[in-house]
């Protein structure tokens, strides 16, 4: 009997310390930063922009080791308006993107820490049911186009971001970063180069015009 | 041969410049608790034997190169990734085809995931920085570029669901090891294509010839 009571309690300490190993590894997971760019990075980053014409904002953080939130808040405020998420107000503003209309053309970016660059054209893609479980579900072209889920507790702020190249033409887009200063995510209605859908031209209109309606994640 | 100053300078750089050969990274490797945590997840009563290896990061908060290496060897291969290593693994998925139906998959932090299906991105060009771009439909569809220099290692994967038909992919992971992008070639919830089963072994024998991601 003692020997099974000693052998529960070993199993049981064992049990603990493989389900605290795990906690312990866990995912890569940072500080949140301040997401506010100071005078000086203002400065730094806009001097970049005005050098360099033809930068990224994925280049730019990389060339300045900075977060891409930081060059994003760096950019002058008629460049780029933010707002702090919350999952309600995350919600709101995928279903102003909704309203850009299902067959929007839109290309979505993502820059995995600032290192690469993955593109993908194609629609908008929009709100499924909200099963209120933490997840926001967003599909494209009725479900053949890309599957996307985004935790809605790990969406920090979003920004509609006008830039113009030396060609004025213009980039376009809703981003969204982590906490931790990331891109998780770019919806560009506009990209220089290719030619735009007006239903998502339009729509980032609106889109940004809530997003300036809102309370605003940097005041200068 | 007359060896000029400027020859030497430029033997110098090339060699200097190189970039360093990979050594294995174990701390992004399972031990053997996690490993035990892993497979349970997969084959313990209720699992899912075929899934996508960002569930199980996700579900066990685990980065996700932990969940690859926790797999047997029959079901996931690895390679310490150098540029010169994903050029020759990224031929051998060229070779599966322009016109073949992929899916690539996206997860940022472990925490959002995205699946686009699309045609498989073909190699478009290569920089002598470690840039790799590739590109689907002639330019109009997907487009990436892969800092080759960033990546810790490459997975490929072959996980049989219980109506027999298997998840294959290739997964690329930065240096903290968490997906950067997975091309699947097979999806148990699809018909699978012979021609891309039989691709998708030859990029998992390439791999398998490399210097793996972990120590054992």
């Amino acid at each position: 009997m003692i020997k099974i009571l000693a052998f529960a309690a070993f199993a049981l300490a064992a049990g603990s310390n493989i389900h605290t190993s795990a906690q312990e590894t866990s995912l890569n997971i940072a500080d949140p930063i301040e997401a506010c760019a100071d005078a000086d990075t203002r400065e730094v980053v806009q001097r970049h922009f005005q050098k360099n014409t033809k930068a990224t904002l994925a280049g730019a953080s990389r060339k300045l080791a900075l977060p891409e939130l930081l060059v994003v808040t760096g950019l002058p405020p008629e460049q780029a308006i933010g707002t702090q998420m919350t999952p309600e107000i995350l919600k709101d503003v995928w279903t102003s993107m909704d309203a850009w209309g299902e067959q929007a053309s839109v290309r979505t970016v993502f820059t995995m820490g600032g290192e690469h660059v993955l593109e993908f054209p194609g629609y908008i893609p929009v709100r499924q049911a909200d099963l209120d479980d933490g997840w926001l579900d967003i599909y494209a072209d009725g479900g053949a186009g890309v599957h996307g889920h985004l935790w809605l507790n790990r969406v920090g702020s979003a920004h509609a971001i006008e830039r113009a190249n030396k060609n004025k033409q213009l980039f376009r887009s809703i981003s969204f970063y982590a906490p931790e200063g990331h891109l998780i995510m770019g919806v560009y209605a506009s990209v220089p180069g290719t030619p735009a859908d007006p239903k998502a031209v339009e729509g980032f209109e609106r889109t940004r015009a809530l997003l300036a309606s809102m309370p605003r994640l940097c005041e200068r | 041969m007359k060896i000029t100053s400027s020859f030497v300078a430029v033997l110098l750089y090339t060699f200097t410049s190189m970039p360093a050969q990979a050594e294995p990274d174990d701390s992004l490797c399972a031990t053997y608790f996690e490993k035990q945590i892993v497979r349970n997840h997969y084959f313990g009563y209720g699992g899912n034997p075929a899934a996508p290896p960002p569930i199980p990061s996700h579900d066990l908060r685990l980065v996700e190169t932990k969940v690859v290496s926790a797999l047997p060897a029959t079901m996931a291969v690895s390679a310490q990734a150098t540029p010169k290593r994903f050029n020759k693994i990224w031929n051998t998925i060229d070779a599966w085809g322009a016109d073949k139906d992929v899916k690539i998959i996206i997860t940022v932090d472990g925490w959002h995931a995205f699946a686009y299906p699309g045609k498989v991105p073909i190699t478009k060009a290569k920089s002598r920085n470690g840039f790799y771009v590739i590109e689907s439909e002639g330019g109009a569809g997907m487009r990436h570029k892969i800092n080759t220099r960033e990546l810790s290692s490459v997975y490929a994967v072959k996980l049989e669901a219980s109506n027999g038909r298997s998840l294959r992919n290739v997964s690329f992971y930065d240096k903290r090891g968490d997906l950067v992008f997975a091309v699947h070639a097979t999806e148990p919830g699809y018909d699978e294509d012979p021609d891309l089963v039989a691709a998708f072994d030859q990029t998992w024998a390439v791999v398998d010839q490399m210097p793996s991601a972990c120590t054992d």
